[in-house]
């Protein structure tokens, strides 16, 4: 490999995390939906990008991503205060920017991508042969697993009900409002899942993203939404000189952090929130210190592990969308490939959080200068528009639907996580090579 | 032990029938999640059925138009001493007081063993999503122990409700606490505080107990019938009937109708979930195993609580290596030898071939990282946690339980 190609590769990387950082500015929008509008840029120049050697716009996507895992959570950290009568329970992450402590809690979230930073650029080189055995071991296996994670996201979520009812049946209709809706988001969203693998509406052309306008709708959109009608105010951010957090808390966050990513990278279908779910509970993960540095790691080893599996000799595994993307204009073939992007992503990283504080410290002062309800009535326009460009109006009525369900959870006091049954669901029963009859029987084929 | 870990250990039983790995090279039936269901089915019964069928004594209920304290004190006093006189259990439930759709009021209850008490606080109003709720922001238990003891329950309560995160200027205002005083000896089993809080109020049962004193038993309605061996038993026609072929029975196939996935499912359910009821046993409170022939809990080996992190992640990685090793060992073409049979033939198939790489898996990925694990808890334990708890102790104030002091 020239050295001046591995050189050019640093500014290009640099120029990605510049534009992360810019979009993770907008609270709801999602990494993938950027690279989907570069890939839309670079099908449009196609002769100036196929001019370009293909590790540039790699090294490009790879600072993207990087810089957006490490900096994307950093607005709505700031931007999205929780309203108390929305929520039956308040994230940590939420906690803190009501105690002033929200950059404490970027910080705390920093480190946890520290971690996941220095095994992915550090560790995983030599790691690539019992990475590769594992995800030969687990790869027959895959449709169990998501089954297992479904069963345990349905089973695994207890009654919150005040135990006041005066009769069995009042105590039972108590119990199970909360949790008989859980289980509504769930098949709703595993029927919807189904729907838009086997029976889309999104035209051919958007085809490529076609999961864009259901994750939008049901994610991103309920989150702006919610803030928007939210009454809520942020108080003024302290900007702490340490951080108070105990050896423990950060070795046993980065410890389910490092489990939920690894977990959720391997595991096709799999995502960082049931991931952090399982993981949280086998690692016996205690108290909002923990949870808020294990997010941190398992977000970046999520998208950033998941993405080098692609480069990685014994692997070259294509996961995720930005892998998927890469691979229309990029093959891996060597181990000095690997390694230099390896060392991109290490240099990604330590600029992204480098920036980290610098990000927080201006999004948190934002929120004293900015009215945080127009923020996220932004992004709802700009999401909108984003969707409506890509998909046009039939991804428009998609995420309408999406978006009616993604509003469950919020209204029923229920998790978010069991929406995730888009993916895990049809994922699975395609796996186990029932998805068509399952089809079939849902009347989508 | 957690969800998770009774979760995990119904994977790994199934995980040994070498049908439920092979299905995943040819049928791709779901026999492992079935492990998994079954091995958390126990609690899934007590909490989101059980509990709800539990018939109560006596249900106090206070309202904010009679936050009187004597009202619980009293009653839990009079249900001890009810049950020692009559010789039979008492149930007994105190309700959350719920004031909105977005608050709820607190109040504390405390059962003093030694001095025949049991002292009850009304606390302040808190929001409904529990980012007031106390957690971390409480003392650890040596500390609050040492409190009660010196300055005396509705001291000490009081002090909580007034420090710790609430809404502003929502105690009520006279007297807030109650020291009620009953007569019989007790077997307590936890002298710490509890905040009746958001969710469903504690439950307690009052047991006498042959040597005269009462017990005091915390959700009585946990373990008992759904965490018996028998009711496990019965688990096994549901196992076999869900993977059953239906239509070969009326068919009149009955080797259809009974395939092999059936019968592994039958025993997959059953010795699945036996697995949780064998890991409840580890801990403080072991269950009643063989209803309807037994009636009491027995107690368990007190081995660790069930929210001690060692255990649990013990537990968690000991299932998760015998999944990956049966993934293996049933594997049509292993993908991974262990060193010390690299030189021998035979496969898994062959019992000293199989011996020899268990005993290497055993040691090189069970037991080692295990102890590596451990003892670095440990040593930490001893060198770092030592001191920061004397200074915790030292620095114990109302305004470290608030949580001012979060940036430090």
């Amino acid at each position: 490999m020239e050295l001046n190609l591995v050189l050019m590769c640093i500014p290009t990387a640099l120029l990605g995390v510049a534009v992360a950082a810019v979009f993770s500015f907008i609270p709801g929008l999602h990494i993938y939906n950027v690279i989907a509008f570069t890939m839309m840029l670079a099908f449009a120049f196609v002769e100036f990008f196929a001019a370009l050697d293909p590790l540039l716009t790699t090294s490009f996507i790879l600072g993207m991503v990087v810089g957006f895992s490490v900096l994307f959570t950093v607005s709505s950290q700031f931007f999205q205060p929780c309203d108390d009568s929305f929520r039956s329970m308040m994230m940590p992450h939420e906690r803190f920017l009501y105690e002033g402590r929200g950059y404490e809690a970027v910080i705390l979230a920093g480190f946890g991508s520290l971690i996941a930073l220095v095994l992915i650029a550090g560790l995983f080189p030599f790691l690539t042969k019992p990475i590769g055995l594992v995800r030969e071991l687990i790869r027959p296996h895959v449709y169990w697993i998501l089954g297992l994670v479904s069963a345990f996201i349905l089973i695994g979520e207890w009654p919150k009900d005040h135990g006041v009812g005066k009769t069995v049946r009042q105590r039972l209709a108590d119990g199970w409002v909360q949790l008989g809706m859980g289980f509504f988001t769930f098949v709703a969203a595993a029927v919807l899942g189904m729907f838009v693998f086997y029976n889309t509406i999104i035209p051919v052309e958007s085809a490529f993203q076609s999961l864009m306008p259901v994750f939008m709708g049901l994610f991103a959109l309920p989150s702006q939404i919610m803030t928007v009608i939210t009454r809520a105010t942020i108080p003024p951010q302290h900007f702490a000189g340490s951080v108070d957090a105990e050896p423990h808390d950060l070795a046993r966050g980065a410890l389910t952090g490092t489990v939920a990513g690894l977990f959720s990278s391997l595991t096709p279908g799999m995502t960082p929130g049931p991931a952090l779910l399982v993981a949280g509970h086998a690692t016996a993960s205690s108290g909002d210190k923990q949870f808020i540095v294990g997010g941190g790691a398992a977000r970046v080893l999520y998208y950033i592990g998941a993405l080098v599996l692609f480069f990685m000799p014994d692997v070259y595994m294509r996961r995720g969308g930005a892998a998927i993307n890469i691979s229309l204009f990029f093959v891996p073939e060597t181990v000095e490939q690997y390694l230099a992007v390896s060392g991109v992503i290490a240099l990604s990283g330590a600029t992204a959080l480098w920036l980290l504080p610098r990000y927080a410290r201006f999004c948190a002062r934002t929120t004293q200068r900015v009215n945080y309800h127009w923020i996220s009535a932004a992004s709802v326009l700009l999401l909108v528009a984003m969707v409506l460009f890509i998909t046009g109006w039939r991804g428009l009525v998609l995420m309408a639907v999406s978006t009616a369900l993604g509003l469950v959870p919020n209204f029923w006091h229920t998790r978010r996580v069991p929406l995730l049954a888009v993916l895990m669901v049809p994922v699975s029963l395609n796996m186990a090579g029932v998805g068509h009859q399952v089809a079939q029987w849902l009347g989508f084929r | 032990m957690k969800g998770i870990t009774h979760f995990l250990t119904g994977v790994a039983t199934a995980s040994c029938f070498p049908l439920a790995i092979r299905t995943a090279y040819d049928d791709k039936a779901y026999l492992m999640v079935l492990g998994g269901v079954c091995g958390i089915l126990c609690d899934t019964l007590d909490f989101k059925f059980a509990r709800y069928f539990w018939k109560h004594d006596y249900q106090i209920r206070l309202t904010e138009d009679n936050l009187d304290p004597r009202l619980p004190a009293e009653a839990i006093a009079r249900a001890i001493d009810e049950a020692a006189e009559k010789k039979r259990p008492v149930r007994l439930k105190l309700d959350t007081i719920r004031v909105s759709g977005s608050y709820y009021r607190t109040y504390a209850v405390q059962i003093d063993d030694r001095n025949r008490t049991v002292t009850c606080t009304i606390g302040p109003l808190k929001t409904m999503s529990q980012s007031m709720a106390r957690g971390e922001r409480l003392p650890s238990e040596t500390i609050r122990r040492r409190k009660i003891e010196e300055d005396g329950p509705a001291a000490f309560m009081e002090s909580l409700a007034r420090n710790l995160p609430a809404l502003p200027d929502t105690i009520p205002p006279g007297p807030t606490s109650h020291v009620a005083t009953f007569k019989t000896e007790i077997n307590n089993t936890y002298y710490m505080d509890t905040e009746i809080g958001v969710f469903s109020g504690p439950d307690y049962e009052f047991v006498p107990e042959p040597d005269g004193r009462v017990r005091v038993d915390f959700i009585p309605w946990h373990r008992r019938w759904t965490h018996s061996l028998t009711l496990g038993l019965c688990l096994g026609p549901v196992g076999f009937a869900l993977f059953a072929d239906w239509p070969a029975l009326f068919r009149g196939d009955l080797a259809a109708f009974a395939n092999p996935f059936a019968v592994n499912a039958f025993f997959i359910a059953i010795l699945a979930f036996w697995s949780h009821v064998l890991v409840d046993q580890t801990g403080f409170l072991g269950s009643n195993l063989f209803p309807p022939f037994t009636h009491k809990r027995t107690m368990g080996l007190r081995w660790s609580t069930s929210a001690s992190p060692f255990p649990n992640q013990m537990v968690n990685y000991i299932s998760l290596c015998i999944i990956l090793w049966n993934i293996n060992v049933f594997a049509p073409v292993p993908v991974f030898t262990m060193p010390w049979a690299r030189e021998m033939t035979g496969g898994f198939a062959d019992s000293a071939y199989y011996l020899v790489s268990l005993a290497n898996y055993l040691l090189a990925v069970v037991a080692v990282p295990l102890l590596v694990f451990y003892w670095i808890g440990k040593l930490y334990k001893r060198l770092y946690r030592r001191d920061t708890q004397v200074q915790m102790e030292e620095a114990f104030t109302g305004e470290d339980w608030s949580g001012g002091a979060g940036d430090g």
